[in-house]
């Protein structure tokens, strides 16, 4: 009698077993597909957009990438706001050489929050101004540079 | 004599029976124990089973085409000669997306898959089949350069813009 209650013990336990697996595993695979979704996918195309589309163009293809990334998991939470955070610095360079200031400004603004939600230091629109417009302006600029930075 | 040997016979008829029924008792025990061994992995599969049932990752063709881009800019990089053959398994497995409302992103992504297919080939039909592509779907996002050095300058850019 006591080795049947343990046996059906042990198969309890295994199907638990079994459930966690399955589902640390769906966890993960969706995990990496969010994460290849954003990297690979819609932050490509949005700066793709920010160079060779229309300002509309532009500022459509960033605002979709906010509503349309769909983080999963931390590394995917991650690779969102930092992507955001750099496409609203292209977007605020690209609205200032069209003569958008205010617009421009607003940009700054949208990629200092998500610096702040990224948990970095010195979170300011003189940073974004700085360092990711910077960054931005600086490879616009040459455009013969290697594709050694797409895989960064 | 012909009772006594009746009587013998009886005896050792319902001993082999007896031995038979422990016999069989016993296989019973072992064919039990054996069932109870094979159902404990088995377990663990209905657990699984049971989890994708309740948890399912849906097919998801975009990931999977997402997940061809960076081999493809590595072979790019390495400037091998894989790399026109990457960049067409990425172009055609964008081609092959299946996800509904990323029609704009799908088009952008594949301007320049295409438009990397083209850099990278070496006969002038594949080329131009490529540039073709590339510049039908330009054309459908109404980007302003959409010829053919337009987009072998894209796809020569494309490292730099990409990377933001």
């Amino acid at each position: 009698m006591r080795l049947r209650i343990a046996l059906v013990v042990i198969h309890l336990i295994l199907c638990t077993v079994g459930l966690w697996i399955g589902h640390y595993s769906a966890r993960i695979t969706r995990e990496l597909r969010s994460f290849a979704e954003i990297s690979y996918f819609f932050a490509p195309a949005a700066r793709l957009q920010l160079r060779y589309g229309s300002l509309t163009q532009a500022r459509d293809a960033v605002k979709r990438c906010e509503t349309s990334m769909r983080p999963e998991g931390d590394s995917a939470v991650f690779q969102r706001s930092a992507g955001l955070m750099s496409l609203y610095a292209g977007l605020a360079l690209r609205e200032l050489r069209d003569g958008h200031v205010p617009e421009s400004n607003a940009a700054v603004a949208q990629a200092v929050r998500f610096c702040v939600e990224l948990g970095y230091q010195n979170c300011t629109p003189g940073y974004v101004r700085s360092r990711l417009m910077g960054c931005a302006r600086r490879t616009a600029a040459s455009p013969s540079a290697s594709a050694s930075t797409e895989n960064r | 004599m012909a009772r006594g040997d009746g009587a013998e016979n009886r005896l050792s008829r319902s001993r082999e029976v007896s031995q038979l029924t422990a016999k069989i008792g016993l296989a019973k025990r072992h064919l039990w124990f054996l069932l109870l061994l094979l159902s404990l992995p088995a377990a663990l599969l209905i657990g699984v089973s049971v989890s994708q049932w309740m948890f399912p990752v849906p097919d998801n063709s975009l990931a999977l085409a997402a997940q061809l881009r960076s081999p493809a800019f590595t072979a790019a990089e390495e400037d091998s000669g894989r790399a026109r053959e990457a960049f067409v398994a990425y172009a055609n497995a964008l081609e092959d997306v299946d996800v509904q409302g990323v029609t704009t992103e799908l088009a952008a992504n594949k301007v320049l898959a295409w438009a990397m297919v083209a850099r990278f080939s070496v006969q002038t039909t594949e080329r131009d089949g490529a540039l073709e592509r590339a510049r039908a779907y330009c054309n459908q996002l109404g980007w302003v350069d959409c010829s053919d050095s337009g987009l072998l300058t894209l796809s020569k850019d494309a490292g730099v813009q990409v990377s933001g």
